[in-house]
């Protein structure tokens, strides 16, 4: 069943594809829209958008500490924060992969990005459409899973999502995901016996925006839901609270941007934040963070 | 094309493989008794270092939440008496149920993924109940 599910996606995915391609072969060629965002990064998600052919992109992303944790701990600037510094290499223009290691629960993640389908300037084509997928390792030490069935399996969770983008205005694009998540094991209700706490598949939504204000500066608004409950609530466990992103990017060129933000989403990790965040943005439980790239 | 094609097989064959559906099946709770006495120095301060607290709770790690863990055991056990977060203390004489150091690593709240022994939590929760002593 799991399988053919793949095979499912996959089909939609190269059969759009094959779609663009045929239609290309016929057609005058059109010319893709460009600048819809600065990056391929986004707060606490992806855009559509990939690297011109064989570029290098160094990503640096860094979360404080809750701003809740009070004037004590500057607002979170003492805390304990987490970061992460990853590495993406366009193969094609269209499709690139990168690496990345995140210091909380020292998740190591490889991606895959292919943007298959692209919105054209004379309206043609009125989206963009984008395959972003990743696998999350875990790679604290094995004493870390101190529960009876442990396999090394259970290190690894999955990310997948289809990015539907457009460009609405010189200074306005939309974008929303569907996305899937998968975590290969999930926590028990009981203490002495397996009783799923949640499901081991989740589905979810992310919508985002960007409003240029100037020729550098952008407004930057984002909203990433988890629809999947948890199969039962305890007092330890609750269902996921949505991710909330509101900030600000500076990019100078297109090959540089830097990104402030407050976000209530601190795992960085995507498929943590849809499935595990707990952090209420309207109770002042988000975080300062920023996200800088640069391409090479 | 054909190299980006292998990559894109290989990528996806390795997603479907590693997939699988599990649910955590606890260990036995096992239940261990405190200790008459538990000594600061030789079952709670090792317990920093076991677990690298100190690569953030140090000087050189720059003291978050203000602790720090790296100096001689009657320097951290003050350490933990001064800070920890607002309105929690690290640690709050006699009340192990008001200190944040058992609370992170006795379930209530998540501290990195770090998860102690048994013995670990009881001897952090007996000091604490015990006075909080430098002992």
């Amino acid at each position: 069943m799991k399988t053919k599910k793949y095979f499912l996606i996959l089909t939609i995915i190269l059969g759009v594809n094959f779609y663009g391609n045929s239609q290309d072969k016929n057609a005058v060629k059109e010319t893709p829209v460009t600048n819809s965002f600065n990056s391929g990064v986004f707060m606490e998600n992806q855009t559509y958008l990939t690297n011109y052919k064989h570029a290098w992109e160094f990503v640096v992303n860094h979360r404080f500490g809750k701003i809740s944790d009070g004037s004590k701990m500057a607002w979170g600037i003492y805390s304990p924060s987490n970061i992460r510094v990853g590495v993406n290499y366009s193969i094609t223009k269209d499709i690139q992969i990168g690496i990345g290691t995140t210091k909380n629960d020292k998740l190591q993640d490889g991606s895959v990005k292919w943007n298959f389908l692209h919105q054209t300037q004379s309206g043609k084509m009125p989206i963009s459409l984008t395959y972003y997928g990743s696998l999350v390792y875990d790679a604290r030490d094995t004493k870390s899973f101190a529960y009876s069935n442990f396999k090394e399996s259970h290190r690894f969770s999955y990310f997948h999502e289809l990015i539907i983008a457009r460009k609405f205005h010189d200074k306005f694009s939309l974008q929303v995901a569907p996305i899937y998540t998968h975590y290969n094991v999930v926590e028990s209700a009981s203490d002495t016996m397996a009783d799923p706490v949640r499901k081991n598949d989740n589905f979810g939504i992310s919508a985002l925006g960007r409003l240029s204000l100037s020729s550098t500066l952008s407004l930057m608004v984002e909203y990433d839901q988890n629809f999947t409950k948890l199969v039962k609530e305890t007092s330890k466990f609750k269902n996921p609270k949505p991710v909330i992103s509101i900030g600000f990017e500076k990019a100078t060129t297109s090959e540089h941007s830097f990104q402030l933000f407050l976000s209530s989403g601190e795992a960085i990790a995507y498929q943590k934040n849809m499935v595990y965040n707990q952090n209420n943005f309207w109770n002042g439980n988000f975080v300062i963070g920023f996200n800088i790239t640069r391409v090479f | 094309m054909k190299k980006i094609s292998c990559i894109l097989i290989v990528a996806i064959t390795i997603f479907i493989a590693s997939c699988n559906k599990d649910t955590v099946i606890p260990n036995k709770v096992v239940s261990v008794p405190t200790p008459a006495s538990v000594k600061f120095s030789t079952d709670v301060y090792p317990i920093f270092a076991t677990y690298a607290c100190t690569d953030c709770h140090s000087i050189a790690g720059g003291s978050a939440g203000g602790l720090n863990y790296d100096g001689t055991p009657s320097a951290t056990r003050l350490s933990l008496l001064n800070d920890g977060l607002d309105p929690i203390p690290a640690v709050t004489p006699s009340n192990s149920a008001n200190s944040l150091l058992y609370n992170y690593f006795s379930g209530g709240a998540s501290h990195h993924g770090l998860v102690m022994t048994a013995t670990e939590i009881t001897n952090v929760k007996g000091w604490i109940d015990q006075g909080a002593l430098d002992n």
